[in-house]
């Protein structure tokens, strides 16, 4: 069972990734053309298993920044545990900021940072009570599971363009339940083709993860390798969109 | 060097292999199931035996309210999102064929000249047979229509992986497809035809009077035809476009071609007060199709029995 405005939040969140990272990656090739080498700025951000992780692969670069010229200079984590949420406080208010002058943003960076402090004070609780918090951590699907809805509340007021549409969102988002094929309302195949290629990103990320994809693909046979350079690129040019004047998501940032 | 060179040569050689594998193949297999292709196809066939069109319709999909296979000689040859630039290209290659066209229906609503169309070409492979792009290209300069003259030519697949699933969708029934309710989206139509756009666009209204100059030099007679809309998009539509001084300034272009055959029909209100008529704020349903035509045929038929 699942409602509209969820499967609303659900793209969104991966429409909002594919956009950003998409054009993230055209600039680091279109860099590395011309001998420049650019830092990744996302590395498969929805496997993360916490929302600290998330952060260290979600725009990296960013992170990167805030971390260096907000949240060490403010002391970082060689402080106490007070000052510490406070400095993870401040540092993802002003990165809520960074992205517009708007409660939304202001909220949606604030989130995050009492996810980073909870998440931190949960643990101290679990390591007082002298509880294995190893079996509750090693258990990744459901990890990367909640990490990703926590996320996902997160972009409800990242999109929303008030705070009162954003709670008027999440209010409704398990109002009017269903089954898929009722709730659907774009077409179907157009539903399922995004799905697909959701899962599939999923999939490569997931083994990329684990093995660098295109240095395997280096290694195979010329003729291989050429089928599926070439096959990528009319993966692409199926796909991609030349005369549409719609510009990244990312780019109003 | 060389051998990096060889390497490129040799790798973009068995790219443009494989691309060309895949353009004729979805040209063969998609695009040509297209609906487009389809009714384009039936135009022809229906009119090579005798090369004569008593009646021909063409325009955007509004003159989807005629339906030519309920009204007798009359061939309808419209296209979605069709422009007169489009329409004009559609007409030269007829005359240039030596068809036989007698009376050219052609839309002159609201919308009919508005910006918003003119550099929007919907499915570029069907229409790089009859627009010249180059020509285009070069009058308009624009040399996107360079881009999409070989796009059509040599990658007709680009951007067109929605098709694929819609083309598995029809030959295999594979998904539901979407439920047609029909809603008038009064708001959502008058913007997409006028919000940010000029009443009267200069290169549309260009091959406006290419057409027209067509039909003078072919003897074509001309009938402008305001297809009827909703009320409520008519009124619309005035907060953005002064009917009258629209068409007043259309009718000051139409009467300098002093020997152009011409009679404007205007429907525009005809149902105003039938709602049911419509499918959305300015498209007769079917139901409303049927009843249009019938007054159409009837209209029509007066010149037969004069």
């Amino acid at each position: 069972m699942v409602s509209r405005l969820l499967l609303l939040q659900f793209f969104f969140a991966f429409q909002i990734y594919c956009d950003f990272s998409g054009y993230s990656d055209i600039a680091i090739g279109a860099a590395r053309i011309m001998g420049i080498d650019l830092m990744k700025n996302f590395r498969a951000p929805y496997l993360s298993k916490s929302v600290g992780e998330f952060w260290r692969r979600w725009h990296i670069s960013l992170s990167f920044w805030f971390r260096d010229y907000v949240y060490i200079p403010l002391g970082g984590s060689r402080v106490k545990i007070e000052r510490w949420s406070l400095n993870i406080l401040i540092t993802f208010l002003l990165s809520g900021l960074w992205h517009g002058a708007n409660w939304t943003f202001l909220i949606w960076g604030g989130l995050h940072g009492v996810f980073l402090v909870t998440a931190h004070l949960k643990d101290q609780l679990l390591q007082k009570l002298r509880i294995n918090a190893n079996f509750l951590i090693s258990n990744s699907p459901i990890n990367i599971l909640s990490t990703f809805l926590l996320v996902l509340i997160g972009w409800v007021f990242f999109r929303a363009n008030s705070v009162s549409d954003a709670l008027l969102l999440l209010e409704n988002s398990m109002r009017n339940l269903g089954y898929l094929r009722d709730v659907v309302i774009i077409k179907e195949f157009d539903f399922f083709a995004g799905v697909l290629l959701i899962v599939f990103m999923m999939v490569i990320e997931y083994f990329h993860e684990r093995v660098n994809i295109p240095l395997q693909i280096g290694k195979f046979p010329t003729l291989l390798r050429w089928g599926i350079y070439s096959s990528f690129l009319i993966v692409i040019l199926f796909f991609g969109v030349l005369f549409n004047k719609q510009e990244f998501i990312y780019f109003q940032f | 060097m060389f051998g990096f060179y060889k390497k490129v040569s040799l790798f973009v050689l068995s790219f443009f292999i494989l691309n060309g594998v895949v353009h004729f193949l979805f040209l063969k297999i998609v695009n040509s199931n297209s609906i487009i292709q389809r009714d384009d196809r039936l135009f022809f066939e229906s009119i090579e035996q005798t090369e004569y069109v008593p009646w021909l319709v063409i325009g955007d999909s509004h003159a989807n309210a005629v339906k030519a296979e309920s009204a007798h000689h009359v061939y309808r040859f419209n296209s979605p999102g069709e422009s007169f630039i489009q329409s004009y290209y559609k007409l030269k290659y007829l005359v240039d064929r030596d068809f036989v066209i007698k009376n050219l229906v052609l839309p002159l609503d609201l919308h009919s000249l508005s910006s918003f169309r003119t550099d929007r070409i919907i499915n570029d492979i069907y229409w790089v047979k009859y627009v010249d792009y180059i020509e285009l290209a070069d009058k308009k300069k624009n040399r996107s229509y360079i881009v999409k003259y070989l796009i059509a030519n040599f990658f007709s697949y680009q951007g067109k992986g929605n098709e694929i699933f819609e083309y598995l969708q029809k030959r295999y029934g594979l998904f539901r497809p979407a439920d047609r309710r029909e809603s008038l989206a009064v708001t959502e139509r008058i913007n997409y035809h006028f919000e940010n756009c000029r009443s009267v666009d200069e290169d549309i209204l260009f091959y406006f009077k290419e057409i027209l100059q067509l039909c003078e030099k072919s003897k074509i007679k001309v009938v402008f035809l305001k297809y009827p809309v909703s009320k409520d998009y008519y009124e619309g539509a005035r907060v953005f476009v002064d009917p009258a001084q629209y068409y007043s300034h259309l009718d000051s272009v139409i009467t300098d071609f002093k020997s152009l055959n011409f009679e404007i029909w205007d429907y525009h209100n005809l149902y105003f007060d039938s709602l049911q008529y419509f499918m959305d704020a300015d498209h007769l349903n079917n139901k409303g199709s049927q009843e249009f035509t019938k007054l159409f045929a009837s209209r029509i038929s007066e010149f037969y029995e004069n």
